[in-house]
C-alpha cells in the first residue's frame, strides 16, 4: 500500500467530519490526521480512494450544517 | 491552459475561485454538494477572502462545463438562501400556526399580534375579492354539525 497525504484546509472542513471518514474508511485504507491543520495520511493503492475520502468529508461537514 | 473569469484548468484539475463577499459560504457548500457525484471537490483558501474550489472530473468530460454549471450552481444557492432567510419569520409561523390546532401549550408561545400584523398585510385587498364563504353565500342551515 502507498502512502498518501491530503490537505483538507480546517477553515472548510471540521475535526469531527474527519475523524468520522477516517473510521468509515478504516475497513478499506488506514488513515490518520497528522497535524492541526488536517494533513491526512492515508494508505492505498488507488489515488481515487483518497479523492473518495475528499468528498465523504465534505459531504459530512455539509451534512452537520443545518440551513 | 485555459483560464475563464473565475475558472482555471491546470493539469486535468479546475480551481473556481469564488467570492465570498458575493456567495455565501453555505451556498459553496451546497453548490459543492451538487457535485460530488460527478467530479472529486476540495475546498481551499480563505472563507473571508477567497474560497477556492478545486474540482476533477470521475470519468470524461469538459472541466469548463463543469465550472460553468457549478457557477450556476451558486447563483442558485445563494439566491435560496437569501429568500430563505427573507421568509424565515413567515414559515416560522405558519408552522407554528399548523401545530397550534393540536398543542395547546405551543398557543402560549405565540406572539399574535405579529400575526395579526401579518394578516393586515398580506390581506391587503383591493378589489375586494377576500370574502368569506358566510358571508357571501350565507350559513348552509342544512349542513350536519
Amino acid at each position: 500500500m502507498a502512502k498518501m497525504k491530503i490537505n483538507l484546509n480546517n477553515k472548510f472542513y471540521k475535526k469531527e467530519a474527519i475523524e468520522k471518514a477516517i473510521a468509515a474508511f478504516k475497513e478499506v485504507c488506514p488513515c490518520r490526521i497528522i497535524n492541526c491543520s488536517f494533513e491526512v495520511e492515508i494508505n492505498a493503492e488507488d489515488d481515487a480512494v483518497a479523492d473518495e475520502f475528499c468528498n465523504f468529508v465534505l459531504g459530512i461537514t455539509k451534512d452537520s450544517m443545518l440551513f | 491552459m485555459p483560464d475563464s473569469g473565475n475558472l482555471r484548468i491546470e493539469n486535468n484539475q479546475l480551481t473556481i475561485s469564488v467570492n465570498p463577499k458575493l456567495y455565501p459560504l453555505e451556498a459553496v457548500y451546497s453548490a459543492a454538494y451538487v457535485f460530488m457525484d460527478r467530479a472529486y471537490i476540495v475546498l481551499d483558501g480563505d472563507p473571508d477572502k477567497g474560497i477556492l474550489v478545486k474540482m476533477k472530473l470521475k470519468k470524461e468530460g469538459s472541466l469548463e462545463t463543469l465550472g460553468n454549471e457549478f457557477n450556476n450552481e451558486l447563483l442558485n444557492y445563494s439566491d435560496y438562501l437569501t429568500r430563505a432567510k427573507e421568509t424565515k419569520i413567515i414559515r416560522e409561523l405558519l408552522l407554528q400556526r399548523a401545530i397550534i390546532t393540536n398543542d395547546s401549550s405551543v398557543a402560549e408561545s405565540i406572539d399574535f399580534d405579529e400575526l395579526e400584523n401579518l394578516e393586515e398585510e398580506f390581506l391587503d385587498d383591493p378589489e375586494g375579492i377576500a370574502i368569506p364563504w358566510e358571508e357571501k353565500y350565507g350559513k348552509d342551515e342544512n349542513k350536519p354539525e
